[in-house]
């Protein structure tokens, strides 16, 4: 698998890095401090940001931006091979965040078996 | 800052045009159009809490660990409502599915900040690599989604009502009547618990509820 698909984003959860790969996880390379460093940026990210009003004050928003990118620093300085994703500063509906599926061509391969 | 509801009248009325319009636009995703592998076995996945196969119940199926139960497979998105998500209908149902705790949890088209957009922008990847191109990538999600809720190994609730949900979920290679693993993970499905919706899912090797 490909390790850069692991991320370091917000993602809702109590833990912002999505693993793909593993043992060892993330959170087994990295230091004790930085990993709680990431756990509190993540729970005054939870406490702050709902996913149908965003942050409840723009100086919330940000110190997240500020405190991830000090983060995203000290995960590569700690060796950490991963993916940056700061969507919520997106402020932009994105209709088409990806290349139009095909419905088409969707259904004619649904037809012909999965 | 947050996209409020941009079902505008003109995205409406541009809605059909749209899907057929996207029809006629070759795809340049190849993660969107990964079609089943070219293989001499059988790529599966299954959920052994809630018993469930995808993307259907393998032949002469025998749980990997446990004597075979009916178990269902996985069922696949419409053509049409995925469309719809691609031109800018963010409220449209996609899916809906019991929950073990919510009841009937809905995932909508959404935004890159919630539901089925937000999956796609930024978990289609990850869910791929664990899919390894066998089938849609959404199909894959949605049937890890729908098994998880209703048949969670184990759920957390945060003050913010969100609820966390996780259980494992294991992909084997059978050939020659050996199931071979390949791949075991913990996906992580987040519902809204006071409108319930799904926000996000996705995969990672460990669980990621509390």
């Amino acid at each position: 698998m490909d390790s850069t698909l692991t991320t370091f984003s917000y993602n809702y959860s109590a833990w912002p890095i999505v693993d793909i790969e593993g043992p060892p996880y993330v959170e087994d390379i990295i230091s004790d401090q930085l990993e709680h460093e990431i756990t509190v940026w993540n729970e005054y990210f939870n406490h702050h940001f709902t996913y149908n009003y965003g942050f409840d004050d723009p100086s919330a928003q940000k110190w997240v931006n500020e405190e991830y990118q000090r983060l995203c620093q000290r995960l590569r300085e700690e060796g950490v091979s991963f993916r940056e994703d700061n969507w919520w500063n997106n402020d932009e509906f994105e209709v088409r965040p990806t290349p139009i599926d095909n419905p088409i061509k969707r259904l004619a391969k649904r037809l012909i078996g999965h | 800052m947050k996209p409020s509801a941009k079902g505008n009248s003109w995205v409406r009325k541009v809605a059909v045009i749209g899907i057929v319009a996207s029809a006629l636009v070759p795809t340049n995703n190849a993660n969107a159009d990964s079609s089943p592998k070219a293989a001499t076995g059988e790529w599966y996945a299954y959920m052994p809490l809630a018993h469930t196969w995808y993307p259907k119940t393998p032949t002469n199926a025998s749980s990997p660990t446990a004597s075979p139960s009916p178990g269902s497979a996985g069922r696949l998105l419409d053509p049409i409502t995925i469309g719809a998500c691609d031109i800018g209908l963010h409220g449209t149902l996609v899916a809906s599915f019991l929950s073990k705790y919510d009841g009937r949890v809905s995932l909508k088209c959404g935004s890159t900040d919630v539901g089925y957009i937000h999956i796609r922008t930024k978990h289609q990847s990850q869910w791929d690599a664990f899919a390894a191109g066998n089938g849609y990538w959404d199909d894959f999600m949605l049937w890890s989604a729908e098994s998880i809720v209703l048949h969670p190994e184990s759920s957390h609730l945060d003050s913010d009502m969100k609820r966390c949900y996780t259980a494992p979920v294991k992909t084997y290679f059978k050939k020659d009547g050996i199931n071979h693993l390949l791949k075991s993970f913990s996906p992580t499905v987040i519902v809204s618990t006071n409108n319930r919706v799904m926000i996000t899912a996705y995969p990672s090797k460990t669980s990621r509820c509390r």
